[in-house]
Parts: structure tokens; C-alpha cells; sequence
């Protein structure tokens, strides 16, 4: 770190504002660095000239001058009435101002955004004449489709399935392969039907006589 | 509050403010009597003029009477009453400076010559009063907040705690404004680097 990030730190440490860590640091750095061991004698001395203007008092007759015009001017005005001392106690009740007033702010909100929240409720008289229900308009009836259908055995065989295509492999049968041995491969190859709802397909996986 | 004054009877002084805020001028005046001092060398230690900290801390206490009504009596006095200090001197400062016054340093330098003790030594008089001055120069050079933290810090010696609360910031706000007001008037006070 470098002098001039030193000397704020230099400034608090001669109050001893800072925190151990830093204190620490600074005091390794003072110990290396003669400039800012001036900075903080010089920070040292303007402490002490602090303190003479602490030490300076202000003149009595300046004190007696303002004690009068104070009362002088206090003397015409009107103290704040009792209701309002009561009312102030009772709605504030210690709090400070702006804390109450933003707490009351804030239920103001969540009751106003509760009592829009809520849907318009339609009531009706009891006694309405049956002209003015059957003016009522109500919505059209909705189609509600019906649940999805669970594939069982007997729903799959109920299906009119087209005939499984075989579809023979791509590659050469090898040389020493009995014409059985392909026949009894392609007949393992899995079958896909596409039925007309997209969200059915079957697969047919066929056992060794190709049922 | 360091300088809170410790000597005096807290539920005396409460009894005081409930009578002053429901209109009791004998009270009030004893409360004035007892802060006077106090308000006054805040006021004149922020804005560096006697006129102006008189005007300043004429207007504390009318504001005092004015809302004594949402002041909660039972909470220390002192605090409240030096944040109203520190808001006047700041709103003063503001409009003094907006109507470009010119600050009486000459009527103020005459009024503390008037008050040198003659038992002293004249030349230690004159020197330390040319060094108060000085003083008093650099800190109306130096930003507004930076000031009130660094009169409320090293020359009213509050805690930094005390003078977060009393500014409405921060410590570490507080800290970085003593800090920097400290170094500025290092360098407005003639320091070497």
C-alpha cells in the first residue's frame, strides 16, 4: 500500500477510531515510513488546536442577549393546545415521528391492496323478479375434454393396428451367416405404430417366432 | 451524549418539558437557562459568527417550544436538542450562503479581544487568538457535513456513535467525514504535504 492510502486511516488513528486490524497495519506502516510519521504528528498538534476551541467559551452577554430575545419572542406565541399533546401522545406513543408515519403508511397499503384483491361478489336479491334473472346474461357452457385414455391389454388389442412393417438392417448379412440366423435378427428389430392421437405410439417388441 | 449534562436531575428536567410543552413559560425559561450555553457555543462553533449563532440558537429554541408537544419526555433531552442545533445551523448556513453574506470576522474578532483575560500573558492571548481564528477559517472552508462531524467529533467530543445518531448516517459515513475534514484542515492549516 502506498503513502497516500495510509492517510486516512493515519487521520482516524490518532483519535484511536480504528478498528485492531487496521490499527495494526497502520502502526507497521508508521514505524517504515518517516513522511507519514510527520502526517500523524502534524494530525497530533490539529487535535490540540481542537481542544482550544473547546476551551473558548462564549461571552455572558451574548448568553443573556439570546435568553431575552428567546422569551421576548416565546412570550407572543401560543403553546401547542392540550388536545393535541393528547393526540400526539396516543398516536404516536413514543415512536419517532417518521417511523410512525411511515408504519401507518405501510398498513394504509396492505389493507387498500387487501380490500381491491378481493373479486366482485354479485348478490342478488332474494325477491327478484324473474324478468330481471332472466336478463342475466350467463357464459357459455365450457367443453371440459375428456381424461386422457390409460392403455390396458384390452384397450391395445380393441386398436385396429396396422400390419408391422419389417424393416430389414441397413448392413450386409455377414458371409457366414445361415439365412435363419438374419431372419431370426430382423425379426427382433422393434416395431413403432403411429396411431392417430400424437400422444400415442406403441412399440412392439416381438419375441423370437415374431408374434 | 458525553457532554449530556450529567448533573442534572432527569425526572426534574422531564417535569420541566411536560410543563413547558402544556404552556408553562416559567419552565420553559428554566430550560433555556439550562441549555443556553450549550446551544450557543454549538451554534457559534458550526457557523464560526457569534451574530449568526445567536440567530441560530434563538431559532433552537423557538422550535423547541414549537414542537415540545412530539418531543417523548421520556428519552435524554440533550440529543434531540443538539440535532435541532446541527439542522438550524445547516438550514442558516444554506441561506447565508445563498444570499452571498459576507461574514463579519472583524465584528467577531473585536468582541473576543474584549473578553482576553488581563492577568494573562497578552502575547499568549494574541496568539491563541489568531490560532482560533485560523481555526475557525479553515472549518467554514471545509463541506457542511464534514464540519458538523468534525465539530461534533474533536471539539464537542462525542463518540463517533453519538455523532452518527445526532447527523442521521452512519459510523462509517461519520469516520470517512472525520477523516477527511481532518486532513483538509491539516492542509488549510499550512501542513507539508
Amino acid at each position: 500500500m502506498k503513502c497516500r492510502a495510509f492517510e486516512p486511516l493515519i487521520a482516524l488513528d490518532v483519535t484511536g477510531d480504528l478498528r485492531q486490524p487496521e490499527r495494526d497495519r497502520v502502526a507497521a506502516h508508521l514505524e517504515t515510513c518517516a513522511n507519514c510519521q510527520a502526517l500523524a504528528a502534524e494530525l497530533r498538534d490539529g487535535q490540540s488546536m481542537a481542544n482550544l476551541l473547546r476551551s473558548h467559551a462564549v461571552p455572558s452577554t451574548a448568553l443573556s442577549a439570546v435568553r431575552e430575545r428567546i422569551l421576548d419572542e416565546v412570550a407572543g406565541l401560543e403553546p401547542a393546545p392540550a388536545w393535541l399533546l393528547a393526540m400526539h401522545r396516543v398516536i404516536f406513543a413514543g415512536l419517532r415521528r417518521k417511523t410512525a408515519i411511515a408504519g401507518m403508511g405501510l398498513i394504509a397499503i396492505i389493507s387498500g391492496s387487501l380490500w381491491y384483491g378481493q373479486p366482485p361478489v354479485a348478490v342478488l336479491p332474494t325477491n327478484a323478479p324473474a324478468e330481471q334473472m332472466a336478463r342475466i346474461e350467463m357464459p357459455p357452457p365450457v367443453d371440459i375434454p375428456s381424461a386422457v385414455p390409460v392403455l390396458t391389454p384390452q384397450s391395445v388389442a380393441r386398436l385396429q393396428l396396422p400390419k408391422p412393417l419389417v424393416v430389414a438392417p441397413p448392413s450386409e448379412p455377414q458371409s457366414n451367416a445361415s439365412p435363419e440366423d438374419v431372419a431370426s435378427e430382423a425379426s427382433q428389430i422393434p416395431m413403432k405404430f403411429v396411431t392417430d392421437d400424437p400422444d400415442i405410439i406403441i412399440y412392439w417388441l416381438p419375441n423370437d417366432k415374431g408374434d | 451524549m458525553s457532554r449530556s449534562g450529567g448533573d442534572e436531575n432527569p425526572s426534574e428536567l422531564a417535569l420541566l418539558l411536560v410543563r413547558a410543552a402544556s404552556g408553562d413559560a416559567a419552565a420553559f425559561e428554566q430550560i433555556v437557562v439550562r441549555h443556553e450555553r450549550r446551544v450557543l457555543t454549538l451554534s457559534w462553533r458550526l457557523l464560526g459568527v457569534m451574530a449568526d449563532a445567536e440567530d441560530a440558537a434563538q431559532e433552537v429554541f423557538l422550535r423547541t417550544f414549537k414542537y415540545l408537544h412530539r418531543f417523548d419526555p421520556r428519552k435524554p433531552f440533550e440529543p434531540w436538542l443538539v440535532r435541532m442545533t446541527v439542522n438550524v445551523c445547516r438550514d442558516l448556513g444554506r441561506k447565508r450562503r445563498e444570499r452571498g453574506a459576507l461574514l463579519v470576522e472583524e465584528g467577531d474578532a473585536y468582541e473576543r479581544a474584549g473578553q482576553r483575560n488581563p492577568a494573562n500573558n497578552p502575547d499568549a492571548d494574541l496568539e491563541a487568538e489568531q490560532l482560533r481564528e485560523r481555526l475557525f477559517q479553515a472549518l467554514r472552508a471545509l463541506p457542511e457535513k464534514e464540519r458538523a462531524a468534525f465539530v461534533l467529533r474533536d471539539v464537542e467530543d462525542m463518540t463517533t456513535a453519538e455523532v452518527a445518531e445526532t447527523l442521521g448516517t452512519s459510523e462509517a459515513t461519520v469516520r470517512s467525514q472525520i477523516s477527511s475534514a481532518r486532513l483538509k484542515i491539516r492542509k488549510l492549516l499550512g501542513g507539508r504535504r
